[in-house]
């Protein structure tokens, strides 16, 4: 028994953490993720230690932090809830661009513009082969996307250098056709060039 | 309504206006809009979770699951880049 429980969702914080640091270092990956949990364990013995963020939350959570890494946490629960890990702070990219928060990625990484069934546009950060999305071909687009509510005032040109202007949003299983509807664009990904996008406007 | 930011903080503004050639505002404006979005996406975001858990919706993961898991992940990632 450690004493700390996780809502399942933070296997996925967890896993964008470990992604972003592990494009530099798979081993820095390692110790942060490690951190984390040590910090989680050293709640135990004293949970209302971390701070209060009303404005964050209605329910009854308390906050810590490791690095750039905000921890909540269910205090009066035993054993204790972990219910988020996630970024408090915008990830610089590689190329020392602010690019948002949650565990988005420089725009080395794949873009993909799609449309979705709903008719509006969407900005991805495409993991092949990973938790993000199902395979190359990908049958279907899950959990976090990029969305840009305001694309066509930013311009698909200017998208990626304007990603702090984007937001992270949970889509949920939402259901597109990415064959037909993905189209690419990007630098240095190297991945298969797609037709220019047509934006509404 | 007039706001005031410290030296550095209208530095990165003016030039992020100038790199981009919109103005100062509407900058603001669209940082403002989008700080506020993603307060509301993070709260519902905590409090739907807690929920889950609360109303047993959701089986929480364990520590030493949890653990194993990340171990487990991180050693198949490396395995698979190697």
């Amino acid at each position: 028994m450690t004493g700390y429980d996780f809502h399942p969702e933070v296997e996925n914080d967890f896993a964008e953490i470990w992604d972003f640091i592990a494009e530099d270092s798979p081993t820095a990956a390692d110790n942060a993720i490690a951190d984390i949990l040590d910090t989680i364990e050293a709640l135990v013995p004293f949970p209302h230690q971390g701070y209060r963020r009303p404005d964050l939350t209605g329910r009854p959570l308390r906050f810590t932090d490791k690095h750039n890494y905000l921890i909540a946490y269910a205090p009066d629960e035993k054993p204790l809830w972990v219910v988020a890990v996630i970024s408090r702070q915008p990830q610089p990219a590689r190329d020392g661009r602010d690019l948002g928060r949650q565990g988005v990625s420089g725009p080395t990484r794949p873009l993909w513009v799609y449309r979705s069934t709903d008719g509006g546009l969407r900005v991805s950060q495409i993991d092949f082969g990973g938790d993000g999305f199902r395979g190359e071909r990908g049958e279907r687009v899950t959990k976090r996307k990029i969305v840009c509510p305001r694309l066509p005032d930013l311009g698909v040109k200017r998208v990626g250098g304007h990603l702090a202007l984007c937001r992270v949003v949970d889509l949920g299983d939402l259901p597109v056709d990415p064959l037909s509807e993905l189209f690419f664009f990007g630098e240095n990904v190297g991945r298969r060039p797609g037709p220019a996008l047509d934006l509404p406007h | 309504m007039e706001v005031h930011f410290t030296p550095d903080v209208q530095a990165k503004l003016d030039r992020l206006a100038m790199d981009t050639g919109r103005p100062a505002g509407e900058l603001l404006h669209d940082a403002v809009v989008g700080y506020f979005d993603e307060i509301a996406e993070l709260r519902q975001t905590l409090d739907s979770r807690y929920d889950d858990l609360k109303s047993g919706r959701v089986k929480p993961i364990g520590g030493d699951e949890m653990r194993a898991r990340l171990r487990a992940r991180s050693a198949a990632r490396q395995a698979e880049q190697q």
